[in-house]
């Protein structure tokens, strides 16, 4: 069944969106997700397009200001909701696997 | 040294695995992608130099204009921010190349690249492909019309003009659905987060076909004996070719002898050219040999009027005028014409006198009908409904059916038809034939070995 779209995010897409938490500009994620996971998670830029404009549909992220050929973006609150709900999703995943094995070592 | 490169590519477009492979290498060998068209894709002369390529398809349409719209150009702007720089593009996909190894690929979730895939291969391979079945349909469904009001003149004439429509919508069903199973499986993959390499399918350029519309347009120019000469010609060029192709590879095989693999490689190649030349040239010097020998042209001067005729000598004629009337055999002319096709043959002939004061013709059609599901049809069309001030049935004691054609609605004509089994004899008799005559005439045109 295909995924229901962005009721869970793709790692490439958590990330892209933590970098929109201020404003930035869509040519910088790349390197920013570079940065941020120390080279773990790489966006090709083909990807990196369509999640934006994907996102901008899905009034994920808004444009703010487009200056020449650079356009920037930023979370919008369903953005934010968004998010925090997948963000809320992976802890219980790492609270469970916690649970059960830590138990287990007590 | 040539600076651009033209070359006849079959890839089909949502073959991106197979054209970055191909890109790679003709990179190589220092030529660059410089653009595609519907034909020829055009390479310049480059460095030799290791490239990657990389073919994604931008999701929106694309209209092809003057100003690039602002959003393919943020689209190019982002690539080339991630390291690739932008060659071309065709429509929707858009070829970039890097000479980094290390830069990430353009595409990095297999779910998106199939979504901007598929929606290409709609707007593409899928719309052209039932476009050409469409057509092909429509092509079939009014030759089947035609063929069912008027089956001797759409055989004879116009059998070509959708001979070669099944092959069409083979092809285009098989491209298709080898797309449609290349989808379904890379959506499977992709869900798990896997690429899938697309494979190589052999997609029918437009100048494959330009072949095919060139013969079948002969076949409709050219009677089917000319064509043989068309068929000989064919050959002649298809060796040439050949013959180039394998002279180059031979060359190229002696040239770089270290590889091994690529030799034994150019070896086959070179066989199958030879064998395909010689294979060629014999068909095109057993179709020459098929071609039957032009008529026997006499010029002849009348006596009476002193004028120069032609007349013709086509032997074997089942039926001479000299069974009629006593006549001199050199002034007889005999012509003969042939239409045949897979469902029938026509043979007409016009044997006539030249002589003036005993000015005598004849001329009969032999039609044999191969397939007898349309005998009936082609009886309708060369009986019922050729003769418009009608028909009558004589009342002769014959093995064979009789048709008498009217000229107008009070008198007959010297036409008539015999039909019997699945053959249907017409004949004009420029005189009115006695009933024995007549009977003749049936007895040896039904007979005929044609």
């Amino acid at each position: 069944m295909p995924r229901v779209k962005f009721q869970t995010l793709t790692e490439q897409m958590f990330y892209i969106l933590i970098c929109l938490k201020d404003e930035c500009c869509g040519t910088d994620i790349m390197e920013k997700v570079r940065e941020i996971t120390d080279g773990r998670i790489v966006i090709g830029p083909g990807t990196l397009y369509n999640l934006l404009e994907q996102f901008v549909y899905e009034e994920i992220i808004c444009e703010t200001k487009v200056e020449g050929r650079k356009r920037s973006y930023i979370l919008t609150e369903k953005g934010k909701e968004t998010l925090e709900n997948e963000y809320s999703r992976i802890k219980k995943q790492a609270d469970d696997y916690r649970r059960l094995f830590e138990e287990e070592k007590r | 040294m040539k600076e651009t490169k033209r070359r006849i590519e079959f890839f089909s477009l949502y073959d991106h695995t197979n054209i970055e492979k191909h890109l790679e290498k003709m990179a190589a060998k220092g030529w660059l992608i410089e653009n595609i068209g519907s034909t020829f894709w055009k390479y310049k002369k480059i460095e030799p130099q290791k490239l990657r390529f990389s073919v994604v398809y931008y999701p929106k349409k694309v209209n092809e204009g003057v100003i690039v719209s602002a959003d393919r150009q943020n689209f190019i702007d982002i690539c080339s921010s991630g390291g690739w720089a932008y060659v071309i593009n065709y429509g929707q996909m858009h070829i970039f190349c890097t000479n980094d190894e290390n830069t990430p690929p353009i595409e990095t979730d297999p779910e998106i690249q199939i979504e901007c895939i598929h929606k290409f291969a709609k707007s593409d391979i899928i719309t052209n492909n039932l476009v050409t079945i469409g057509c092909c349909i429509f092509l079939i469904a009014f030759w089947g019309y035609q063929m069912l009001k008027e089956p001797v003149v759409i055989i004879t004439d116009e059998f070509c003009k959708v001979w070669y429509t099944p092959f069409f919508i083979a092809f285009s069903i098989y491209n298709i659905f080898s797309y449609l199973l290349w989808y379904r499986k890379a959506k499977a993959y992709a869900e798990n987060g896997e690429f899938t390499e697309t494979k190589r399918i052999f997609n029918i350029n437009i100048l494959f076909w330009l072949p095919v519309y060139w013969f079948s347009i002969t076949l409709e120019i050219f009677t089917l004996i000319r064509f043989r000469y068309v068929l000989f010609i064919l050959g002649l060029i298809a060796a040439a070719i050949l013959l180039y192709k394998l002279f180059k590879a031979l060359r190229k095989a002696i040239g770089n002898s270290s590889k091994l693999k690529d030799e034994t490689k150019q070896l086959l190649k070179g066989f199958l050219a030879v064998y395909l030349v010689v294979g060629y040239i014999a068909a095109g010097i057993f179709a020459f040999t098929l071609i039957p020998k032009p008529y026997e042209k006499v010029e002849i001067r009348s006596e009476i009027t002193g004028e120069t005729y032609t007349v013709y000598h086509d032997e074997g004629a089942p039926l001479d005028i000299s069974e009629f009337i006593d006549i001199e055999d050199k002034t007889v002319s005999r012509e003969k014409s042939v239409d045949e096709a897979i469902l029938l043959k026509q043979t007409e002939w016009t044997v006539y006198s030249v002589n003036e004061e005993e000015y005598n013709k004849i001329r009969y059609t032999i039609t044999d009908v191969r397939f007898t599901l349309i005998l009936e049809k082609c009886k309708n069309e060369l009986i019922y409904d050729q003769y418009i001030f009608g028909y009558k049935k004589l009342d002769i004691n014959s093995e064979y059916e009789i048709y008498q054609a009217a000229i107008d609605s009070e008198r007959w004509s010297n036409t008539f038809v015999f039909s019997n089994g699945n053959r249907i004899a017409e004949i004009y008799f420029n005189w009115e034939p006695s009933e024995e005559e007549l009977l003749c005439a049936a007895e040896k045109l039904m007979n005929a070995d044609v």
